[in-house]
This record gives C-alpha cells, structure tokens and sequence, in this order.
C-alpha cells in the first residue's frame, strides 16, 4: 500500500498540533543560533579588542585613577579627560626596554542641548602613532587636516559630513570599520586639532586642562616594548622610577574582559544546553501523546494493508517536516533578533561585541539546521515504533 | 468569530500594529529627559506611535467591515502604516548622534520588525479580502 503524501495530509488535518511542534522547534532552533552568535561575537570581539589595543603598555596620569578609570575609556568608551606633564614622553622614552613612545590627549565633550551625549575625542600625533593610524588607514588614506576628524562606526554622520566639537566645526573624513570596542565611540584627530578644541573648551568656559598650557600636556603614553625584554619587568621600572603617573599592560586590562567574556560564554552555552534539552524532552512527550491519541488512526491503517515499516515512515516523515519548517523559522528569528538588537546587546553585556562575518553566521545556521532537522525524528522514534506495532483488532475491540 | 476565521491575518496585522503603538509608548520608548526637553528622536517616536494606532484602527475597522472590499482597501491602509512606521526612524525622521542610545538599540529595531510584520500581515488580510469579494461576487 502506497502511503504516498499522507503525512502531509495529517499535518495539515491537525493544524494546531503541527504549529504547535513547529514552534517547539522553532524555540530550540532559536535559541541554538541565537545563543551561538552572541558567544562568537563576545569572542570577535575580545579579539578585536586585543588587536586594536596596539600598545604593549600604556602610561597614565595617577589622577586617571580616581577621575577616570583608564579601562573605562579604553574599553568600555566611558569619556574621560586627564592630563600630565608632556616631559613624561621623553622620561617614559628613556627607561630602558621601551622601543617607542607616542602620546595621545584625551578629551570628552559636554552633552550639548538635548539628547547628543559625551563622546571621546582621541588626538594623536601622526608622525610617532603606532595604534591609532593603522586603524584609520584602513578607511581613510590621506593625512588628516587641521580639524578633520575620523569618527567611530557608532557616531552618526557621513563623511563630509560635520560635527561640531566645544563650538568648532570639525569635518567627518571618514569612518572607521565596526571594532565591537570603544573605539566605535571616538572621534579621531591630530593633536593641532585637539588644541583648537581645547581653545574652544575655554572660549565657551570649560576650562578643561584649568590653567595650563596645551602644549605642555599629554593624556597618556602609548608604550611599545622591545623585542627580548619582558613588559611587566619594564611597566614595574616605569612605576618605580617615574613619580606621579602608572604604567599599566593592555594584557593585564584585556585579561580582565577575557574573564567577563569567558564566563558570559559559559552562562550563554549553559543556558542553550538546557534550553535544547527541556526543548528536545518536551518534544519526546509530545510525540508519544500525540501518538497516543492515534493508535485507532493507525490501526485502521493496518488493518487495510499498510505494513509496519510504512506507518514508521509516515510519522518519521511527518517529524522531518515539522523539524525542518521550525528550524527555518527559529534560525530566521534569531537571526533577526540578533542583527536587530545587537546594540542592545552589547550595551546589556557591557563587553566588547562583534557580530561574526557572513560566512560564519552561513555555517551556524546550516548546523542548527541539521541539529534541528534531527532532533524531530529523534525524538518521534518511540512513538513510531509504537504505533507500528499497534495490535489492530485490541485497538479496534477497544474503542 | 467568522470573520476572524475567514481572514485570521487580519487578527495578527491588529494585534502587530497594537505592539508598534503601545511598545514605542511604553517600554522600547527613546530616553525621557529629566528637564523635559524634547530628545532629537522624539518626532520619530511620535510617527511610530502615530501609525501603530492608524494601523490598529484601519485593521480593526477591516475587521468589522461587512463589505470585503471596504476590508480589503482598510487592510491596505494598515499595510501603508505599517510601512510607514518601519521607514520612520533614521529614515524619514532623525534620530539622535550616537549609535549606541536607547533609539537606536531598541526603538528604531523593534519599529522596524513590527512594521514589517504589520505590512506583510495587512496584504496578506488584504489580498484574503479581495479573494473572497471576487468569490461573492462571481457567485452572483
């Protein structure tokens, strides 16, 4: 006996039953995907991080600790405004180990009238930059002018575009590439800028360095340190012989969001275990109710010459194709919840966040997929082979 | 309930475009400034809000409508809403500088997927609508 295209003819006779098991797997399709993009890109991320720090180690004012938590600004994009004595370039230069120095002047502006927020204005100096430069030459070629600025993804305005800083119109040349880092938060300049901005600070009262001269101050010391000498041994001479300012290792600070990411990665790959588990039992009920509820059904079918290898296949089929419909529509929807709300996300977190390329979200939806497209089978096989093997005239006497 | 029966994408385009009006009012709103000057995206706000509740009213009034294409034509005005409300933030109205504020992680998404939920499900009640006038029609 043909069975043909019966088990499309029962799903679509029970639709409130198939929906709801394509929403059950829908739900553990989901979840798998959703749960797998967000570990990666926690991972993209803390890489990205890494990479973009440049700087073996980085000297800051001892004030950054208490007005600024220098992590903050790198890290987490806080803006932040410290300064010290520019001397400390040269001194810094000089300890031994240290193969190049470059300072950086960090200003954060004021939020400005309604709904514009503080934003971190990063000047550097092109002719000793090491961190900041190899970024920005990826979207930006040329030198950057007297006030043009490099903005981060996240700052609203094409290039061409203009911003105004402290009452100074600065030109958007170009915007940098998404890092998942503070420095989607940063507007990028030359220090020759940075001094117009801090005219302007004082021109409309905001006295940021007070009474000190622009010339003289720097915000950090980008350190890079020579090959065959150890960097905690050169950030503990920094500290030991230069008062007033701290070195601390962009590996110690990474190291503390490695551990924030290692952990959320294992509460997110717990929470997926458990969900896909409660998912794929909740399943194995529902199958062997639903069975349950079909023995007649079935045993009809057998007593009009359909063999037990034929009853298996249709409710074997009738699992492929609902796993199949629910696994589509869960990896679409975390897919789209995931692209959608990825900014959310990363402010939820906290941590550095970097949605993974095409082809590697291609290959998680494929592997969701698979695991979807089995999970449904998997777990009809006891109700298969059971109602295979209902005994027709027991059923039939019964009912 | 028959009609809902009859066309059960209009009951999912209603409750789509109630989502986009009372989401956008309430919990997925843009910040609230403490002096109570208006944000930069307060105007998108107020254009989403503004089709979620267009969208609800012509979807409902599809609903009742005993003249199915009266219904039809209704739907496509929630479809139009919908469209709308999705395009509003960032598009047709500005939203704030930063790309890491309230309006952009959370409202301009949520306007976007409800609003292009609200179109599909309005044409796809729309074009139901048609179906059965033309069959009431060629039964004449």
């Amino acid at each position: 006996m043909n069975l043909g295209k019966l088990y499309l003819a029962n799903l679509h006779k029970n639709m409130g039953r198939t929906v709801g098991l394509i929403v059950l797997v829908a739900l553990l399709a989901f979840v798998a995907y959703a749960g797998a993009l967000v570990v990666t890109s926690l991972q993209n991320g803390l890489s990205s991080l890494e990479a973009r720090l440049g700087a073996d180690l980085i000297v800051a004012p001892k004030t950054a600790k208490s007005q600024a938590d220098l992590e903050q600004v790198l890290i987490e994009g806080v803006p932040g405004s410290f300064y010290m004595d520019s001397e400390y370039v040269d001194q810094v230069a000089a300890v031994e180990g240290v193969e190049k120095v470059s300072p950086q002047y960090y200003l954060a502006t004021v939020k400005a009238g309604c709904c514009s927020m503080p934003v971190q204005v990063v000047g550097f100096d092109p002719e000793t930059d090491f961190t900041v430069q190899p970024w920005i030459a990826r979207t930006y070629g040329d030198e950057l002018g007297r006030d043009d600025v490099v903005v981060g993804c996240n700052i609203s305005g094409a290039p061409g575009a203009t911003i105004r800083l402290y009452g100074i119109d600065c030109t958007i040349v170009s915007k940098l590439e998404e890092t998942g880092t503070s420095l989607d938060n940063g507007v990028f300049a030359t220090n020759e800028t940075l001094r117009d901005l801090i005219d302007g600070s004082s021109a409309r009262g905001l006295a940021v360095l007070e009474d000190r001269n622009p010339d003289e101050v720097v915000s950090v010391v980008q350190v890079k340190v020579a090959d065959g000498y150890n960097v905690e041994r050169v950030e503990g001479d920094i500290n030991t012989h230069l008062r007033n300012v701290w070195a601390v290792s962009t590996r110690a600070m990474t190291s503390g969001v490695a551990d924030g990411v290692a952990g959320m990665s294992r509460i997110v790959s717990t929470m997926l275990v458990v969900v896909c588990l409660i998912a794929v039992a909740v399943l194995v009920v529902a199958f062997m109710v639903t069975g349950k509820h079909r023995s007649k059904e079935f045993a009809i079918l057998r007593v009009v010459g359909a063999s037990r290898k034929a009853l298996s296949r249709v409710v074997l089929k009738e699992a492929l194709v609902v796993s199949a419909i629910g696994g589509i529509v869960g990896i679409i929807a975390g897919l789209v919840v995931v692209l959608a709300f990825n900014g959310a996300i990363e402010g939820a977190l906290g941590l550095p966040f970097l949605l993974p390329p095409l082809a590697t979200m291609v290959v998680f939806a494929v592997a969701v997929f698979v695991v979807a497209l089995v999970a449904g089978p998997a777990a009809s096989v006891v109700s298969a082979k059971r109602l295979s093997r209902v005994d027709p005239g027991q059923v039939l006497r019964e009912e | 309930m028959s009609k809902i029966r009859s066309n059960p994408a209009a009951l999912v385009a209603l409750a789509f475009a109630a989502l986009l009006a009372v989401g956008v009012f309430t919990f997925v709103g843009p910040c609230v400034h403490e002096d109570g000057s208006m944000a930069a995206c307060h105007a998108a706000s107020v254009a989403v809000i503004g089709a979620g509740v267009v969208g609800a009213i012509a979807a409902l009034a599809g609903l009742m409508a005993s003249e199915l294409k009266a219904s039809a034509a209704l739907h496509a005005v929630s479809a139009i809403a919908g469209a709308f409300a999705a395009a509003s933030p960032g598009v047709l109205f500005p939203l704030c500088m930063m790309q890491t504020m309230r309006c952009w992680t959370v409202m301009r998404p949520f306007a976007l997927i409800c609003g292009i939920a609200l179109c599909i499900t309005a044409v796809v009640a729309a074009i139901m609508a048609s179906r059965q006038a033309s069959k009431v029609g060629s039964r004449r």
